[in-house]
C-alpha cells in the first residue's frame, strides 16, 4: 500500500513538474521530491523513483535548453542587411533590385514598389517619410531564414524552428511577433511559401 | 399683442434653426472631400444620377470595370447602351447594393459582373469605402450597402453626418473645396475612366502561392443575391474578367466561377484567355503595366465586347434612333476630343 502509494505521489509531482516553466521550479521541486520519499520505508523502490524523477528533471531542463525562443523578433537577413517589417528599406545598403513592380493602387493610398532580388522579392509603401518593407518573400528554395527555414521545408521542421504557437489559415501556419507575422504555406505538410509581413 | 409676441417668438426660433440648419450642411459640403479634380472616382457614383436611365447594359465592379470597358465603344461598334457604375475596390456587396439602387433607376436588359472582387471577403478600408459609398443618394440601398461595407473604425453615423468623418480637414482645405462647394465636376464618360498613357508590363511580381483560394460564403451569397435580383426583372447576368494581369487571377478561382456560372446557365467571359483574340498587346495597351488597360486597350476590348453582347443578348441598336444617337454623338464628340487632346 506504501509501494503505491509512494508511487502515485511521485507521478502526481512529475506531472507538476512537467507542467511547471521555468528550470529554477523544477530543481526546487526536485528536491522537493527526494526529500519526501527519504521518508518511505522501503528504500529500494525509493531509490529507483528517485532516479527516475531525477532522469526527468535532467531530460526536462535539456529539452528547455534547446527550446524555441518564441520572444526572438522575426525578421529577415539578407548578406549582412537585417529587413525587418515596418522599417525603413535599406534599399541604399541592399543589392541592386533586378526589377521593379509598382503596383497601383485603384486609387488612394499611393504605390506599392516590389523589389525583385531573385531569390527574394520586398514589397515597400511609402509612409510619408520614405519607403517602409511591408513584406519578404521567399523564390528561391536556397535562400533560408535566419533561424534555418527554406521552401521545401517540411512542417516538423517548421515547428522545430519556431515552435508550435501558431495560427493556422488555410494551409499556412502564422506566426505573429511584434508587429511582424512570419506566413508560412504548406502543402502536404511541405512548405511552399514563406513571407514576413507587416502587421498592420 | 400676446399673439403678436408669440408668433415672433416662434419664427425666431424658427429663423434661428433654419439658420443652424443652412450652416450645417455649408460646413459639411465644405469640408467633405470634392473629388472633382483629385480622387475623381469618388465622384463617379454620383455621377450616374444626372445620366440614369436608357442603359440596355450595366456594368458593376471595381477598377477592372471602369477602366477597362468603354460604353463610348459600345456605342460606336454595335449602337449599344452602357453604363458602368464601377467604383474603386467595389466589394461584392457593395456591388450589390449599386445593383439594387440601379433597378430604381431603370431595368437593363443585361448586367455585367466583373468578378475580381470574389477574391475579397471582408472590406478592405474605409478609404475605398468612402468612395464609393459617401456620394451615393440616400435610399434602403445606402443604408444596406453602408452596413454591409463598414469597417471595425467605422460607424454609421458618421456616413449620416460625414462632418463628424471630416471635421479634420479644415486645416487641408484647397481651392477646390471652394471652386466646387456648389458644383461638380465629373470625369467619365458614361461611367469610363479614360488613361492614354502608356506603361508597358515589363515585370510582374511573383505568382505567390495563397492559403486558401476558396471564395468566402460572403461571396457567394452576394453572388447569388445579385444573379437573383436580375432574375427578378428579367435581366440576364454576364460574368467577366477583366483582363488584367495582375493582381494574379488564379486558375483555382477561375474553376470556382467556371462552376457557378454551370450550375445556373451563366455566361462567363475570362477574357485574359483571349488576349490575342482581342489583340491587346501589354507593352502599348496599359497605362500601369498591367493592372488596367488604357485608351487604345480598352477600345479593343470594347470592340470585342460589342460583338458578343449584340450577337448574344439581342440589344438594340441605338445608332438608328434619331434622339438616342444625337445624345450619343455628342457624347462621341466629347470623348474622342478627349482622346485626341
Amino acid at each position: 500500500m506504501k509501494k503505491l502509494l509512494t508511487i502515485t505521489l511521485s507521478a502526481v509531482l512529475m506531472i507538476s513538474l512537467a507542467a511547471c516553466g521555468s528550470s529554477t521550479a523544477s530543481t526546487d521541486l526536485s528536491d522537493q521530491v527526494i526529500t519526501r520519499s527519504t521518508d518511505t520505508e522501503e528504500a529500494e523502490t525509493e531509490e529507483t523513483v528517485e532516479e527516475a524523477v531525477l532522469d526527468e528533471v535532467v531530460e526536462e531542463e535539456a529539452q528547455e535548453a534547446d527550446a524555441v525562443d518564441e520572444s526572438e523578433p522575426l525578421y529577415f537577413e539578407y548578406e549582412g542587411v537585417v529587413i525587418l517589417p515596418g522599417e525603413a528599406l535599406a534599399a541604399s545598403v541592399l543589392p541592386p533590385a533586378d526589377s521593379v513592380y509598382t503596383v497601383a493602387s485603384c486609387a488612394i493610398e499611393g504605390d506599392d514598389n516590389v523589389y525583385n532580388y531573385t531569390m527574394f522579392e520586398v514589397t515597400a509603401f511609402d509612409d510619408g517619410s520614405g519607403e517602409v518593407v511591408y513584406s519578404i518573400y521567399f523564390i528561391d528554395p536556397n535562400i533560408t531564414t535566419p533561424q534555418g527555414l527554406a521552401l521545401g521545408d517540411s512542417l516538423s521542421r517548421v515547428e522545430e524552428l519556431y515552435g508550435t504557437n501558431y495560427v493556422e489559415d488555410g494551409t499556412a501556419v502564422v506566426y505573429t511577433r511584434e508587429g511582424t507575422q512570419l506566413s508560412i504555406i504548406l502543402q502536404n505538410e511541405i512548405v511552399v511559401s514563406i513571407e514576413y509581413l507587416l502587421v498592420l | 399683442m400676446k399673439k403678436r409676441n408669440r408668433m415672433k417668438t416662434v419664427l425666431s426660433v424658427f429663423l434661428v434653426i433654419l439658420v443652424f440648419v443652412a450652416a450645417f450642411l455649408l460646413l459639411t459640403r465644405l469640408l467633405s472631400p470634392k473629388y472633382a479634380t483629385d480622387l475623381t472616382e469618388g465622384s463617379m457614383i454620383s455621377q450616374y444620377y444626372e445620366e440614369a436611365g436608357g442603359h440596355e447594359v450595366i456594368f458593376v465592379g471595381d477598377c477592372e470595370v471602369y477602366a477597362n470597358f468603354s460604353p463610348m465603344e459600345l456605342y460606336r461598334q454595335a449602337g449599344i447602351t452602357a453604363y458602368v457604375r464601377g467604383t474603386p475596390q467595389q466589394l461584392i456587396w457593395q456591388s450589390y447594393y449599386i445593383l439594387e439602387e440601379t433597378f430604381t433607376y431603370e431595368t437593363p436588359k443585361v448586367v455585367v459582373l466583373n468578378v475580381n472582387a470574389m477574391r475579397y471577403s471582408e472590406p478592405v478600408s474605409e478609404a475605398y469605402n468612402r468612395l464609393t459609398i459617401d456620394n451615393m443618394r440616400w435610399s434602403e440601398s445606402k443604408v444596406g450597402i453602408i452596413q454591409a461595407s463598414m469597417t471595425e473604425e467605422e460607424t454609421f453615423l458618421s456616413y449620416v453626418f460625414p462632418i463628424l468623418r471630416y471635421h479634420s480637414r479644415f486645416d487641408e482645405l484647397t481651392e477646390e473645396d471652394f471652386t466646387y462647394l456648389f458644383q461638380n465636376l465629373y470625369s467619365t464618360y458614361n461611367g469610363y475612366q479614360m488613361h492614354k498613357e502608356v506603361n508597358p508590363v515589363e515585370s510582374l511580381p511573383t505568382k505567390r502561392a495563397l492559403s486558401n483560394y476558396q471564395f468566402g460564403d460572403i461571396c457567394y451569397e452576394y453572388l447569388d443575391r445579385i444573379r437573383e435580383l436580375c432574375e427578378e426583372h428579367g435581366t440576364s447576368l454576364v460574368l467577366v474578367k477583366a483582363p488584367s494581369v495582375y493582381p494574379y487571377w488564379y486558375d483555382e478561382y477561375d474553376e470556382q466561377i467556371e462552376a457557378y456560372a454551370e450550375e445556373y446557365g451563366l455566361n462567363f467571359y475570362n477574357f485574359l484567355d483571349v488576349t490575342d483574340e482581342i489583340g491587346i498587346d501589354y507593352s502599348t495597351d496599359t497605362y500601369d503595366s498591367g493592372l488596367h488597360l488604357n485608351l487604345s486597350g480598352a477600345t479593343k476590348l470594347s470592340t470585342y465586347f460589342a460583338g458578343i453582347l449584340s450577337g448574344e443578348y439581342g440589344l438594340t441598336d441605338y445608332r438608328n434612333d434619331p434622339e438616342v444617337s444625337a445624345i450619343y454623338d455628342e457624347k462621341l464628340a466629347l470623348y474622342d476630343a478627349a482622346a485626341t487632346e
